[in-house]
């Protein structure tokens, strides 16, 4: 254990900033002057290299999040503005990809095969509010929230055989949870349902997800704190069309801890 | 929490899709580089949503985040012509770059988010990094979340927060309660020892 805050065993003589910048530690000024670095220094570029090479398993384990439709627009405009239609190429209006390519993109193949628990259990119903996120064609409105208190969490939501229905981050201080769609095994024809089971007590329904693209759940208000204690995400498959119900009515095939921070 | 299970390898499926996206996004970078808009377009279309959630993960708010993004992506247009596929794969180069935006655009802001407690003891270690569904990462993930098990709870959960976060020592020390000098020893000692983990 090292709690003791040394100065006097060496530790403070390396350099280790290439490593303090990547890590994101540095103050504006210090982050200037290792950008500066970074050109004139072909030996600590590389080094910044490595450790973004290193820490980039963190990168990725970010989850994408469906920018605003607007955005290309402008990095368009930006671009390109000044120039007269006629002149050059023109960039063909084009729809961009649903977001469930987007996504598979991002996932890896998930091994096949369905593995079903049945979980027999009596819940609240709930009601639910749900946002997709940002559609193509409506930019999504700023949600005001404090900063969190508690940073968000990711947690995969497994089959039992242990590939990975959707992650889910979850974020007490907002009271979200942003799912996203990798890919879920069993009953194609029945649609997904989200619960929230804190720990030791039932399962209350977050509401019916979809299975094609990422949406943001709202936790109700009465369940936030379950959401910041330890306690399960899972998911039932439930019939097509229904509204969230009191307790899962078939088989719950994915779930998820999610551990206190 | 989805935590890996050693054993279940789940790169053997994946190997042949990531190579495939990587020499897919290497070639729209390439094609950036020489000015060709289709495969910025591109690059754009299949890559915006990756960067945004980084994006998004710094700063927090969605109109900050989406300007970081444009600014961004501009960058990438600029500097295409920079990217080295011999040292970087094309997504942590990107990525890269939209992270030290928002960073940058955090430091820029002055931190309201000073105030915000941050809860040391109770953020946990980055047992869900190496996911086996991240395209590209599991190996590498894996190796990561083994060399942070060597260190010390603090020091491990400490460079977490740092980097998910995007917080100077300063801030990370102000928002826990803990002295700067025990912060700036946990990272660094757990930088130290996850160099030489890493590099092995």
């Amino acid at each position: 254990m090292s709690t003791q805050p040394s100065f006097d065993d060496g530790v403070d003589d390396i350099d280790l900033t290439a490593a303090e910048f990547v890590l994101g530690v540095l103050d504006a000024d210090a982050r200037r002057l290792a950008l500066e670095r970074i050109q004139r220094d072909p030996a600590f570029a590389a080094e910044v290299m490595r450790w973004e090479s290193w820490f980039s398993p963190w990168l990725q384990s970010i989850a994408p999040v469906e920018p605003p439709a607007s955005t290309w627009p402008r990095v368009r405009a930006a671009l390109w503005q000044h120039e007269l239609p006629e002149r050059g190429p023109r960039i063909a209006p084009t729809v961009p990809p649903s977001l469930w390519n987007r996504i598979g993109f991002w996932r890896g193949v998930a091994a096949g095969g369905f593995a079903v628990a049945v979980a027999s259990v009596t819940a609240l119903l709930l009601t639910v509010r749900q946002v997709p996120v940002a559609p193509p064609t409506t930019p999504t409105p700023v949600v005001v929230a404090p900063p969190p208190a508690a940073a968000p969490m990711v947690v995969s939501l497994r089959h039992d055989d242990g590939t990975t229905a959707y992650t889910a981050t979850v974020d007490p201080a907002r009271g979200t949870v942003l799912l996203v769609p990798v890919r879920l095994e069993g009953d194609p024809t029945l649609s997904p349902e989200l619960w929230l089971i804190p720990e030791g007590d039932k399962p209350h329904s977050l509401g019916m997800i979809r299975r094609d693209a990422a949406m943001v759940v709202n936790i109700p208000a009465n369940l936030r704190s379950a959401a910041n204690a330890n306690g399960l995400l899972a998911i039932s498959l439930e019939p097509a069309g229904s509204q969230a119900h009191e307790a899962p009515t078939g088989p719950v095939v994915a779930k998820g801890n999610v551990v206190r921070l | 929490m989805g935590r890996v299970q050693e054993g279940d390898d789940p790169m053997i499926d994946t190997d042949a899709v990531d190579s495939g996206d990587r020499e897919q996004l290497r070639r729209w970078l390439l094609g950036t580089a020489e000015g060709d808009r289709r495969a910025f377009e591109d690059l754009y279309q299949r890559t915006s949503a990756k960067l945004f959630g980084v994006c998004l993960r710094i700063l927090h708010e969605r109109n900050e985040a989406e300007e970081v993004l444009q600014d961004v992506y501009l960058t990438i247009w600029r500097k295409a012509s920079q990217y080295d596929a011999d040292r970087a794969s094309p997504i942590t180069w990107l990525a890269m770059i939209a992270r030290n935006k928002a960073i940058d655009r955090l430091r820029a802001a002055r931190v309201e988010r000073a105030s915000v407690p941050l809860d040391l003891a109770a953020e946990l270690a980055g047992d869900d990094v190496a996911a086996p569904e991240l395209v590209e990462a599991a190996s590498e993930g894996r190796r990561l979340h083994n060399c942070l098990e060597e260190l010390t709870g603090e020091q491990g959960r400490a460079i977490r927060v740092a980097f998910f976060e995007g917080c100077t020592y300063e801030e990370i020390a102000h928002r826990s309660g803990t002295p700067i000098g025990t912060i700036k020893s946990w990272i660094r000692r757990g930088l130290l020892k996850l160099k030489e983990c890493l590099q092995r």
